[in-house]
């Protein structure tokens, strides 16, 4: 066996040992390690090893035209792909000042949301199930089959969308589009109040998240924690409100908080933001207007001017952002993706020291961390 | 099989031959096989292990709606102890590597894998020149026996590759490679 | 006013509209700690570090780093040029968040932070050679590559 992987007695304090958590290990969510220095069953340390997931996204942006990385983005956090895959174009169309049209517009955002949606109950299903519950996870994974259902038959495919273009979306929506996405949001917020009731009354998921995994306040700014993990320690920010993009500027919904940054109040933040992505598609859905889905005048070649520019949009994980600096050919010069994960993830190492391991894993599963995002 | 015609003296390399060809196999073991070989190809064990995109497809096919425990191949289990079907669902690090070998070697045999998706057949869409961190293909750490193309492959490609991982290990031996 | 305390450093204010940054400027690479400490005072976070192989052109690394605040977007990025045989002052005792995109750079380019907590490589194995992300970087041979 490969030493880097064994159990290990801290020679120092013999009543201490290291653990490793991963690489493979069901709840790291992917392919992560999670170096665990523990006393019985306390964790002293804690020091995350990452970039076993490493696909070298950056190195292959400057090596490709931007059109060609358009594939790219929702493969970097497949779980948010159209997010990513639609911010990415609304990178490159405000570095070229591109227009796109309005009901391009409507049609990112519907997308945007319903998988703001599908991304959300993937994490609590798979959250729940680090806890040690496995029926939500059967009952989410029924519900994100039904938004897969709507988006698949748009887009033709269920996870790594590539369905935004400079300029617009590939292909247009119809009638039954709509009547399916106004049909599941009627569903779902019936859902919603089940799934409340089957998780968030429970006695044994209050106990096993309320007061653990506590974020202090003073880990936000040093850290640059966003999200949902922020708005559970009561910072109501999200990028939609604070710099909106696309034209989320126009929509009615409310940024949720908790005070209290544990896992409980991280779950009740994400179980409010299925609520208000119901309420920006709803009002999406019946104020989609007539038009073209594609602007008519995109340039041929995509040439950013000269210079840095950075985007970033709220993905179902917080803030990603894409740093372009173009040196005003078709490739890009340097393209540096800005990963909320990646910032979570270095919290770890003053989050986990003082929980026992088995909070570590319920810490782990609600910071909701999609593995390949942290290694680009 | 007369007595009379069987050599009185062993020991004789080309008398033994003929000694096998004449009296045949002593004990069959083809039906056991069989019947192994058949209960093997419906309980397959797949190992709890997703490396990306593609895991999240794998566990939508292990789900409510595709249900692997249709076939009987359900049974994640986190352990490599007792797991028999290695699905590898994503790309594979070159730093992953070690660590996907040292998990095969732990699986016990018979053991099979299945390479899910393009980047675990040979690199798939993050293969360019000057790629410096990935695998190009699953079949450089484990010998692989079913291949799914896609990116990601639906969760009904997956159950083909299971399907066909069956009939492989229903034909054992007479697998027409 | 951050703007005020930084005036020798920040170049010009940058059209937010377009680029996204509401001020850019320029700081000598042994300045940081300074100015990360400004920031730091004025409620900013660290949002990205990163890096730039800037050697054919300019004959120097740029690194690049962009603040930012919670609530009304305040965008500030600075850059440093660092030439290429010369190190930079890790902030990470300042912004923890520096540690993990120091290691990054490190691993990436090259580059070493003075007084850097524990640099090591981050997402390749400790044991590679080489650096990805230069401009003129050509992989070692492996068994894993198909050619």
């Amino acid at each position: 066996m490969d030493s880097r992987f064994e159990v290990a007695q801290d020679p120092q304090n013999r009543d201490t040992y290291y653990l490793n958590m991963g690489p493979q290990h069901p709840s790291t969510h992917g392919v992560m390690r999670i170096k665990l220095h523990l006393d019985g069953e306390r964790v002293i340390s804690a020091e995350p090893v990452i970039g076993y997931g490493h696909r070298a996204h950056e190195k292959m942006a400057e090596n490709r035209d931007y059109l060609q990385f358009l594939p790219n983005p929702s493969r970097v956090d497949y779980l948010g792909g159209m997010i990513y895959n639609v911010g990415y174009c609304q990178a490159i169309e405000r570095a070229m000042g591109i227009d796109v049209p309005e009901r391009a517009e409507y049609i990112r955002i519907i997308c945007n949301e319903l998988n703001r949606i599908s991304s959300h109950l993937l994490w609590l299903g798979t959250f729940l199930m680090d806890l040690g519950a496995f029926t939500p996870f059967l009952y989410a994974f029924d519900d994100r089959e039904k938004i897969l259902d709507i988006l698949d038959r748009i887009t033709g495919s269920r996870l790594t969308y590539c369905y935004a273009r400079f300029g617009g979306v590939s292909l247009d929506v119809d009638d039954v589009f709509l009547e399916q996405v106004a049909n599941f949001c009627t569903y779902f917020r019936d859902r919603i109040k089940e799934f409340e009731k089957l998780v968030i009354g429970n006695v044994i998921f209050r106990e096993r998240t309320i007061g653990v995994g506590v974020f202090a306040p003073d880990l936000v700014q040093k850290y640059a924690i966003t999200g949902p993990c922020l708005r559970a320690m009561g910072v109501a920010h999200d990028v939609r409100k604070a710099e909106p993009y696309g034209i989320y500027d126009r929509f009615d919904f409310d940024v949720p908080t908790q005070t209290e940054g544990d896992c409980f109040a991280r779950t009740l933040v994400r179980m409010e933001e299925l609520r208000q992505s119901i309420r920006i598609v709803e009002q999406a859905t019946s104020a989609m207007p007539d038009g073209p889905f594609v602007a008519a005048r995109v340039p041929r070649r995509i040439r950013p001017p000269e210079g840095d520019c950075y985007f970033c949009v709220e993905s179902p994980r917080g803030s990603f952002g894409m740093y372009i600096a173009s040196d005003g050919s078709d490739i890009p010069f340097r393209l540096k993706l800005r990963t909320p994960s990646f910032s979570h993830i270095s919290t770890m190492p003053a989050v986990m020291p003082g929980t026992l391991l088995a909070d570590a894993v319920a810490i782990l599963g609600s910071i909701d961390i999609v593995v390949p995002e942290i290694d680009r | 099989m007369k007595q009379k015609d069987l050599p009185l003296v062993a020991g004789d390399p080309k008398n033994i031959e003929e000694l096998r060809e004449q009296i045949g196999p002593l004990v069959h073991m083809d039906m056991l096989e069989n019947l192994l070989n058949h209960a093997r190809s419906r309980s397959l064990w797949p190992l709890t292990f997703g490396l990306a995109c593609c895991a999240i497809e794998m566990m939508a096919a292990g789900a409510s709606r595709f249900d692997l425990d249709r076939i009987g191949a359900g049974v994640f289990r986190p352990s490599a102890r007792q797991a028999d079907v290695m699905i590898l669902a994503g790309t594979i690090s070159r730093k992953m590597a070690p660590a996907i070998k040292t998990l095969w070697d732990q699986m016990p045999a018979p053991k099979w894998a299945i390479a899910m998706g393009g980047c675990t057949i040979d690199g798939g869409p993050f293969k360019y020149p000057g790629q410096y961190a990935i695998v190009e293909g699953a079949d450089k750490i484990v010998p692989v026996d079913v291949y799914v193309p896609g990116c990601p492959p639906r969760p009904e490609a997956l159950f083909a590759a299971l399907f066909k991982l069956e009939e492989k290990i229903k034909a054992g031996k007479k697998f027409n490679r | 006013m951050i703007a005020d305390k930084l005036s020798s450093f920040i170049r010009d204010a940058a059209p937010y509209p377009e680029r996204g940054y509401h001020l850019q400027g320029a700081a000598l690479p042994c300045n940081l700690p300074q100015i990360a400490g400004v920031f730091l005072a004025e409620g900013f976070h660290l949002e990205m570090l990163t890096c730039q192989d800037r050697r054919e052109t300019d004959r120097v690394f740029r690194l690049i780093y962009q603040f930012n605040r919670y609530g009304a977007p305040q965008r500030h990025v600075i850059s440093a040029d660092l030439s290429p045989d010369a190190t930079a002052p890790s902030i990470a005792a300042i912004f923890p968040a520096a540690d993990w995109y120091e290691r990054e750079i490190f691993d990436m380019y090259g580059v070493v932070f003075d007084g850097h907590p524990d640099l090591k490589r981050i997402l390749m194995e400790e044991d590679y050679v080489g650096h990805p992300l230069l401009k003129n970087f050509v992989d070692p041979p492996s068994p894993y590559r198909s050619e």
